[in-house]
């Protein structure tokens, strides 16, 4: 009795073990994927965040007539140039003068940076005299103490350049090349480069040329590179002439940007001056952009901004494609282009506002208004250029021909306009699982079928852990030969790859009759070996097709397939493409399938098959209404397991195709799927900026298709499951 | 105050009188070969440039030679890995084939406080390859534009989609062009980017590959292609095609003469970033290093590799940037 006692009271000893190891494992692993989860919202969750625009404590300038200011990197220092007071650098914090420098001869009537920089001003005085500053911050240790010095450094060893009485004028300075483009007030146009800039020693002026706009420009700007020069009417005329070289200096457009009879409010380039934001009277902000219209240079309206009152002040973002607009109404508006969303406004408003300007990194916003004040905004915008619709719809970007889906996320130039969108990504994703699928469902689930149900079990014991450890290949090595050794293989003998779909499985069936056909001496102690005897066959036939492809080419498409693909069908091809992602991933693939579908169909009860049997049901009537049926749920899940994982793979995909992020489901082409994306661009993708975020979020849509597609695996085989238990 | 304009005469001189200045520059420049010296000791890591990827790796095997008790590590995903690398501290060198971004910049200043210091290392020739039996005489750099990009901001007015458009007849004709580039990690990607589509997008057919060699072997066995990589990575199956800068200008091979003269219109300076306090010099093994590369035997390597090296009087300048 005693002994009892303790034997139960082991076991339930043991159990209560058991059970707790257990949960506690349980509960480890979801709360892992749980935290991951949460790890990957928590990294996406700020590109949601809305911007804000936060007004600080208005500063004193040091004149009224204050021509540029703007604010070192840091926030550290805030600089003024006046009329009168020269250089001046002061505390952004209360607006006390740290240091005031006199420019030479004073009197300046404008002061304009020079495009592209970001420091560099071209100054012009009263005697029509031009001359170049640089603002420059400086890091200095004093031991250890850090001390931003802030300078103004006269270029050209502060050489002059006599521009005379002009209308307007722009400077263009990259590297060894400085141009001048100016307009003289009686209308004429004079585009002027500058020698030997590159050592900073003189300002040595170069050739020099003359340019007559069609109508009376009040206005002339460089477009992007300095290599094309923009003249702007009033009434919204505007002239654009190519100048990459000052011989051939050619007006390429003509039009005009307004309805008769309006007037430009402001008008201001966007970063990169590939487009161009004009504000009419009726407060629309219009977007033009350089395109091609009837295989010509023309410029055209990408999209539309509608304000509440007329705009009158645009400047537009230093480093990305946003800009801010000022209505008469006194509001402040902060809008991004690409995403085309108004990200944030000023409640109050700000009356007489003169000129505005950004920090360097666009965290600060600074107006100068009518009173003499600075008034500073702290700009919290750290990803204007995502939005729902922009990640998933069509959006219109410079230069584009039409709006498109886009994926192309970086640049080494600042002036680049990032493309976010994840509509090709995972399509690409889908359509890589679709092609391998294509080819690894009806080999993998077949050869389970043969494999559990009319192999001979010797051989059985060999074949199926052969092809489960073909599960153990690294897919790296997969990808590598299929990028390099098959995708030109296929390329050279595409007709006989493509033949070899219908013919191996026509050939396979053909050996089966004739097997069939054979008399029974022979054939005996044969029956579960079928397969091994397939297989000579299907080498020959391989063997056939690949050594007589030129042939079959030109017997069956008259010459090229690949042309004949692409004249007749429209299909262009890519060496590396869906087709060979397919075969590559496809043969990842079929060993999980095989291997569960196997077990489910090897797993059906001996007593449901023997049953049937002896119900007089013919082995191929057994196969497809009894065994199958009873082993569908094993093989829908082993179908989705396929699929989930061809969607999560990454390397084959990442060496086979061209990671070309197309939406096109052709066989010929590639593909770029969110794995492979995350792999290759998540190393060079800075920490916080939007892209690290985005590639976060592709993860997070990752995790959300293997979800889904999991949840609806377990309810249908839930379903299945319930259907044919009673058998 | 500070005064601030004080050069205003003598500028004025040197203004009317640019001679002055000028005539120094054409002194004689000449490096010396790299001399030993003693006591270094210890271990370096360089993580970036694929492109720099071989040279790299021939100066630490010389530099090896002569330091046997030193212990380098060089890694090359592309350009874009040596920022981050630099920032964290795993890297001591970071070789890029482009220019730092100011973002890249801008996060390096914010942990460190100064920018990295860059030293221009050797001058490569980007080319442009075609497969050998491709019978394209050369391409000016307006229609390589056209092949590779969507918007053609460089200024072409028609796409190219075959090589017939190019002006090839017979088979080649209507034979489709098939794209290959570098990934976007790459620095090659972003300066081919910059200059050669002139700020634009490239099409969304590019074939992507993950390094320069990778490119030139499938460009190599794809008949219709079209790729571009360092002049370093040059095979017998491919043929960089000689490029114009302009429509109707004169084309120039990648070759070593045309683009150490810089007529050659994608010759592009290659880059090494290290992480050196302005007012403290590195250590002896970096800056050792460094002297080695910008020495005479360090710029043979560079020659002896199929890059172009740098002409004296730059490096002695770059020299000057690791003191």
């Amino acid at each position: 009795m005693l002994e009892l006692a303790r034997i139960s009271f082991r076991r339930q000893l043991v159990d209560q073990v058991t059970r707790r190891v257990v949960g506690f494992g349980g509960a480890v692993i979801i709360s892992t994927i749980a935290l991951i989860f949460l790890y990957l919202l928590w990294v996406v969750a700020p590109i949601f965040k809305k911007p804000e625009l936060e007004a600080l404590p208005p500063i004193p300038a040091p004149e009224p007539g204050v021509l540029a200011f703007g604010a070192s990197p840091s926030l550290e220092v805030m600089y003024f140039i006046g009329k009168e007071s020269g250089l001046v650098f002061a505390e952004p914090g209360s607006g006390n003068v740290r240091t005031s420098h006199s420019l030479v001869g004073g009197g300046l009537t404008e002061a304009r940076l020079v495009y592209p920089t970001q420091d560099t001003f071209a100054l012009l005085d009263d005697h029509g005299a031009l001359r170049f500053l640089r603002i420059e911050f400086r890091v200095r240790f004093d031991g250890d103490e850090r001390r931003l010095e802030a300078l103004g450094e006269p270029l050209f060893e502060a050489a002059e350049w006599h521009l005379g009485q002009v209308r307007d004028f722009d400077v263009y300075r990259e590297a060894d090349q400085l141009r001048l483009v100016s307009l003289a007030v009686d209308g004429t146009i004079q585009l002027r480069e500058f020698l030997d800039v590159d050592d900073g020693f003189a300002l040595r002026p170069g050739p020099s040329v003359s340019i007559e706009p069609d109508f009376r420009a009040s206005r002339v700007r460089f477009g992007p590179r300095g290599q094309w020069i923009f003249a702007f009417g009033r009434d919204g005329r505007v002239n654009l002439f190519q100048a990459s070289r000052l011989s051939s200096v050619t007006s390429v457009y003509s039009g005009s940007l307004l309805a008769e009879g309006e007037r430009i409010f402001a008008l201001e380039p966007l970063l990169g001056r590939h487009s161009w934001l004009l504000a009419d009277q009726g407060g629309r902000v219009t977007q033009w952009t350089l395109g091609r219209a009837n295989g010509e240079i023309a410029m055209h309206v990408l999209r539309e901004f509608e304000f509440d009152a007329p705009v009158t002040h645009l400047r537009a973002e230093p480093q990305r494609k946003g800009f801010v607009a000022v209505d008469t109404d006194g509001g402040l508006h902060l809008v991004h282009t690409t995403s085309q969303r108004v990200l944030a406004r000023t409640e109050a408003a700000f009356k007489g506002v003169r000129q505005i300007a950004f920090s360097p990194r666009a965290d600060r916003l600074y107006a100068l208004l009518g009173n003499g004040e600075i008034q500073g905004f702290a700009v919290r915008n750290e990803h204007p250029e995502i939005s729902w619709s922009a990640l998933w719809r069509k959006v219109w970007y410079e230069g584009y021909p039409e709006p498109s889906h886009t994926w192309q996320s970086s640049a080494s130039q600042a002036d680049f306009e990032p493309k976010f969108s994840l509509t090709p990504l995972l399509f690409g994703t889908l359509k890589a699982a679709f092609y391998a699928m294509l080819i690894a469902a009806p080999i993998a689930v077949m050869g389970a079928v043969y494999t559990a149900y009319f192999m001979a079990p010797r051989l059985r014991r060999w074949i199926k852990p052969g092809i489960e450890v073909m599960a153990a290949l690294p897919t790296v090595v997969l990808g590598f030969v299929a990028g390099l050794w098959l995708a030109p293989l296929v390329e050279t003998h595409l007709t006989a790859t493509l033949l070899a779909f219908p013919l191996l499985p026509l050939c396979v069936l053909v050996v089966s009759f004739i097997f069939h056909l054979m008399p029974g001496r022979v054939t005996r102690g044969l029956d579960g070996w079928l397969g091994v005897l397939c297989l000579p066959v299907i080498l020959l036939l391989i063997w056939l097709l690949f050594s007589s492809d030129a042939w079959l080419e030109a017997a069956i498409f008259g010459g090229s397939a690949q042309e004949w693909f692409r004249n007749e069908l429209g299909l262009a091809y890519d060496q590396r493409n869906a087709l060979i992602v397919g075969i590559a991933m496809g043969l990842a693939v079929i060993p999980i399938i095989f291997s569960i579908s196997e077990d489910a169909i090897h797993g059906v009860p001996r007593h449901l098959t023997s049953g049937s049997l002896a119900l007089g049901a013919t082995p191929w009537q057994t196969l497809t209404r009894v065994v199958i049926l009873t082993a569908s749920p094993g093989i829908f899940s082993a179908l989705m397991i396929g699929f989930g994982r061809a969607v999560g793979e990454t390397m084959i995909v990442l060496m086979a195709t061209g990671n070309t992020p197309i939406l096109d489901m052709n066989l010929f082409e590639g593909m770029r799927t969110l794995a492979a994306n995350i792999a290759v661009e998540l190393p060079e993708s800075e920490i916080g900026s939007s892209h690290y975020s985005i590639l976060f979020l592709t993860a997070l849509v990752l995790f959300a298709i293997t979800f889904v597609f999991n949840t609806i695996a377990e309810i249908v085989r839930a379903r299945l499951r319930e259907r044919y238990a009673h058998l | 105050m500070r005064l601030f304009w004080p050069l205003i005469l003598v500028a004025l001189v040197s203004f009317h009188a640019p001679g002055s200045s000028r005539a120094e520059v054409q002194t004689e420049y000449e490096l010396a070969g790299y001399e030993r010296v003693s006591g270094i000791s210890g271990s370096l890591s360089s993580i970036g440039s694929d492109s720099l990827a071989n040279l790299m790796t021939f100066w630490t095997e010389a530099f090896k030679k002569i330091y046997p008790n030193i212990n380098i590590q060089v890694q090359a995903p592309g350009s874009s890995s040596a920022p981050p690398a630099l920032l964290e501290g795993t890297a001591d060198f970071g070789p890029m084939s482009r220019l730092m971004k100011d973002l890249e910049i801008a996060a390096f200043e914010r942990r460190y406080g100064y920018a990295p210091t860059v030293v221009r290392v050797a001058i490569d020739a980007l080319s442009v390859y075609v497969h050998r039996d491709n019978p394209i005489e050369f391409l000016s750099l307006p229609q390589v534009d056209a092949i590779f990009s969507v918007a053609r901001r460089c200024g072409a007015l028609d796409d190219v989609a075959v090589w017939g458009d190019l002006g090839l007849g017979g088979v080649w004709a209507a034979r489709p062009i098939q794209f290959y580039g570098r990934n976007s990690v790459s620095g090659t990607y972003g300066y081919f980017k910059q200059n050669v589509l002139c700020s634009g997008d490239f099409k969304n057919t590019v074939n992507e590959q993950p390094g320069s060699a990778s490119v030139v072997q499938a460009v190599a066995s794809s008949i219709t292609g079209i790729g571009y990589s360092g002049i370093g990575y040059r095979t017998s199956g491919v043929r960089p095609v000689p490029l114009a800068l302009e429509e109707g200008l004169e084309p120039y091979s990648a070759s070593s003469v045309s683009a150490s003269e810089r007529s050659y219109p994608l010759s592009r300076y290659l880059y090494v970033y290290m992480n050196k306090r302005p007012d403290q010099s590195m250590t002896p093994l970096k800056t050792e290093f460094m002297r080695f590369v910008l020495s005479e035997t360090g710029q043979a390597i560079a020659h002896k590799d199929g890059f172009i090296r740098l002409s004296p009087r730059i490096a002695l300048r770059e020299q000057q940037k690791i003191q």
